[in-house]
């Protein structure tokens, strides 16, 4: 009887050994997956945002001729279109929560459908002044100065 | 040869020694030093994770305050795209709140200096951008060349 009982104290002694170990792996695998999905949250947004900046001054850049730089509305926003000099330009605006790039016609209608996806976004806005081009999205706000705003003078 | 038999003070008086007993006590102390360390190692990449994040913002923040500082045709322009104020005597600076990157406010600090090159001068500027803590400051220098013939109404 007092064998018994004593057996069963032990028992429980490695349960709750084990029960300790368990909880403890537990909490350190929890956490290790909470800092991982932190960090990887982190870069995403990060991508996010040099993919649209990085986009962006590069075609203002790649571009940049007097008056080439306008925004007109479109259908779901601002869209800002960069003259490209021969007739035709880029068109980049937002279209179903999607930052996209439209190379056609300069007097022609949008066409979601053979515009070419840039990033993930989920508002857009642009701004233009005369030496300056200011895009406000969800992600930051992207500035370029223009240099051909000083062939108008 | 007789038997060995166990001393009587070497159990815990319910069948199991008191050695079993240090044991996974030893046992629990070994876990809790290598979880320690393990948390150690995730804290670590928290904190490197944050200063990352922190350190691009600053980097996107003063590429576009650099655009900015490019397309000012003055400090005052500089501080009004800013919404900062001006100040200094020897040199102008710029100090301002500005948000570039969502969700990450950041103090700028824009020092200009100038510099007679003969045919125009030569503006530089250096920017210095923190968070709110003001904890490892990222600064850039950009330049900016106005030519004598833009000051006086020329192509620059």
């Amino acid at each position: 009887m007092i064998s018994s009982r004593c057996s069963n104290r032990g028992h429980v002694w490695t349960l709750l050994l084990f029960a300790v170990v368990m909880l403890l792996m537990l909490v350190a695998i929890v956490f290790g997956v909470r800092v991982y999905d932190m960090a990887t949250r982190a870069n995403a947004a990060t991508t996010q945002l040099r993919a649209v900046e990085g986009y962006l001054s590069s075609a203002l850049k790649a571009n940049d001729e007097n008056s080439a730089v306008s925004v007109v509305a479109g259908p779901q926003g601002d869209v800002l279109r960069i003259a490209t000099g021969d007739g035709n330009a880029t068109s980049i605006y937002l279209s179903d929560g999607r930052l996209v790039e439209e190379y056609g016609a300069a007097g022609n209608a949008l066409d979601p459908q053979s515009a070419v996806p840039i990033a993930k976004l989920e508002s857009f806005s642009a701004e233009v002044s005369n030496n300056r081009v200011t895009v406000i999205t969800d992600v930051g706000t992207v500035v370029a100065s223009l240099r051909s705003a000083g062939d108008d003078r | 040869m007789r038997p060995l038999k166990s001393r009587p003070h070497e159990t815990g008086g319910n069948g199991r020694s008191i050695a079993f007993y240090i044991e996974t006590v030893v046992v629990v102390l070994m876990l809790f030093v290598m979880l320690s360390v393990v948390v150690q190692f995730f804290v670590k990449s928290y904190v490197a994770t944050q200063e990352s994040q922190v350190r691009m913002d600053e980097v996107a923040t003063a590429r576009q305050v650099a655009e900015l500082f490019q397309s000012s045709a003055s400090p005052d322009e500089l501080a009004d795209a800013l919404q900062g104020e001006r100040s200094g005597i020897d040199k102008t600076a710029v100090n301002a709140n500005v948000e570039y990157v969502s969700g990450a406010p950041m103090r700028v600090n824009v020092t200009i200096s100038s510099r007679d090159t003969g045919a125009g001068t030569l503006y530089t500027a250096d920017i210095t951008v923190s968070d709110q803590a003001g904890s490892r400051p990222y600064t850039l220098t950009s330049e900016r060349y106005v030519s004598d013939n833009v000051a006086k109404g020329g192509s620059q």
